[in-house]
């Protein structure tokens, strides 16, 4: 546990860490599991090969795809379903099967193959954090790559072409997502309280395609509806990486900046309170070392993690 | 609910009714809602495109697709999962995910990509239900739609020949099956005393893995090991198939 982990994984925009999915999915998982990573963004001077992004690098170890880094950190003692029973963690797996059977293609096509959207959006992003030029291939083939796995999948007869499989891949993700909003219920998380390794997944498929601006919409807008998919993932983001954001976007800066602000004045309020009672005080050897008020933001045990990062 | 609802499938063998795991699951969600089919086993003398096999055809439709077929009769109110609750309807759709994506390409790998068991068990069975010459190219085809398959869904980095994910697809197999004989438990079927169609997809996709004699069994003697998933089958086979066995 004293080697550090460092993920490198394409970085954030639009309020997310990352808008990519896979990434996001064990930033989450990390995140709930109180594993310590280093995050390294890939911006247009990373030398590394992209393919594989996520990728965990430790001393001794180099380890891609989600579900393997995931399985790395359990081993490592990051154990994010501890306390789910044996049905649960087999749920667990068929609803992760399920957002990859049913909701990928369509986060797929909506990213890489929608013509607006691929043209307007996702290539631009990503060839800005790819170096030249790489970054007049990469995009493109990331793009072909997205359309075989629709294709390959899910264009069985009668199927032929990718217009008869953008109707039906649409189709199931609505239902999917559908189904989700139902598993989810009121409750805050997938299985109870805590959030587990379905969570992380589920925020990672989602998030992207919730808070990503694109000119076609038609999934977005039917997320939109499901309010509590919505409020599951808005409750992630603060919950678990605002204070990290603020390095990224000048909103992120100035929520930091506020919440400082706060503490500051909160901090300096008591500490006038306290010098009234400056007699009681000298006398009383037993008195507890002064808390630090904190901000009723976060569950609690995140409080004092989140005042250690919000200094430098 | 008078047109003749029949179904054009491939055969059985091995004591089973199909040895393809997609005509087995349609058959056997038949049985389970009671829908009236009029099975057609596909032989050398069949005429139509083998391609989306298992068809379902009445007066005015052809479906094909097990998953279309399942929809269309339930529409036609033949319904298997009408006691189900939401939940347990959501359950079902991921468990069939979790059955494609996990168990699917090792059992497709072990009919079509194995070359042991195809050259010596799943092609000449083919081959003798296909009139020739297509009997030379169809059952190929099969095998090369298959490998595809493997190897797009499964084979991403760093995974890029065949040899080096065929040991993830079996691990990925085997663990899909402990979980299924976990989620089974000592039920009669998945989700109680009725079969419905999450029951009507693990039997279509686990008992031809059980039943069929191949050359290299390594996933079927996983599966022999959890008993409660051969009880399963056999309840099935016993229970729903038996009396149509009699010609096969």
């Amino acid at each position: 546990m004293a080697a550090p982990l460092e993920l490198s994984c394409w970085g954030g925009g639009w309020g997310l860490p990352s808008v990519h999915s896979e990434s996001l999915v064990v930033m989450a998982y990390a995140k709930f599991s109180g594993a310590p990573l280093k995050v390294n963004v890939i911006d247009n001077t990373w030398r590394g090969s992209r393919g594989d992004v996520p990728i965990l690098t430790t001393e001794d170890n180099i380890v891609s795809q989600p579900a393997k880094i995931l399985s790395f950190l359990r081993k490592q003692k990051y154990n994010a379903d501890y306390e789910l029973s044996a049905k649960q963690g087999a749920d667990t797996l068929a609803y992760i099967a399920l957002l990859e059977e049913k909701l990928l293609p369509a986060v797929l096509h909506t990213f890489w193959v929608e013509s607006d959207n691929y043209f307007t959006v996702t290539k631009p992003w990503f060839a800005s954090r790819i170096p030249f030029p790489l970054s007049l291939i990469l995009p493109g083939r990331m793009s072909k790559g997205a359309r075989n796995r629709i294709l390959v999948t899910r264009g069985q007869p009668p199927f032929y072409h990718l217009r008869e499989v953008e109707a039906q891949i649409y189709r199931d993700a609505k239902e999917c997502l559908n189904l989700l909003s139902n598993r989810l219920g009121t409750s805050q998380f997938f299985f109870g309280d805590t959030p587990s390794t379905l969570d992380a997944y589920v925020f990672g498929f989602l998030a992207p395609l919730y808070k990503v601006r694109f000119p076609k919409v038609q999934l977005q807008e039917h997320l939109k509806q499901l309010s509590n998919l919505c409020r599951f993932c808005d409750d992630i983001l603060n919950s678990y990486f605002r204070l990290s954001l603020g390095g990224t976007s000048p909103a992120g800066q100035e929520t930091v900046d506020a919440n400082l602000q706060k503490l500051t004045q909160l901090v300096n309020k008591e500490s006038n309170l306290i010098e009234k009672m400056d007699d009681n005080l000298r006398q009383s050897p037993q008195l507890p070392p002064r808390k630090l008020p904190t901000l009723k933001l976060t569950p609690a045990e995140e409080e004092n993690n989140s005042l250690q990062r919000l200094s430098p | 609910m008078a047109a003749p609802l029949e179904l054009s499938c491939w055969g059985g063998g091995w004591g089973l009714p199909s040895v393809h795991s997609e005509s087995l699951v349609v058959m056997a969600y038949a049985k389970f809602s009671g829908a009236p089919l009029k099975v057609n086993v596909i032989d050398n003398t069949w005429r139509g495109s083998r391609g989306d096999v298992p068809i379902l055809t009445t007066e005015d439709n052809i479906v094909s697709q097990p998953a279309k077929i399942l929809s269309f009769l339930r529409k036609q109110k033949y319904n298997a999962d009408y006691e189900l609750s939401a939940k347990q309807g959501a359950d079902t759709l991921a468990y069939i995910a979790l059955l494609e994506e996990k168990l699917l390409p090792a059992v497709l790998h072990t009919f079509w990509v194995e070359s042991d068991n195809y050259f010596t068990v799943t092609k000449p069975w083919f081959a003798s239900r296909i009139p020739f010459p297509l009997s030379l190219i169809l059952p190929g085809r099969m095998s090369k739609g298959a490998r595809n398959r493997i190897l797009v869904t499964r084979g991403q980095p760093p995974f890029y020949h065949l040899r080096e994910v065929e040991a993830q697809i079996y691990r990925d197999a085997k663990e899909c099956l402990n979980l299924l004989s976990n989620r089974l438990g000592t039920s009669q079927f998945f989700f109680g005393d009725t079969p419905s169609t999450l029951d009507a997809y693990v039997f279509g996709f686990l008992a031809p893995l059980y039943k069929v004699r191949f050359p290299k069994v390594q996933l079927q003697e996983h599966l022999k090991q959890l008993s409660n998933l051969c009880r399963f089958c056999d309840d099935i086979l016993n229970s729903y198939f038996r009396l149509s066995l009699g010609d096969g």
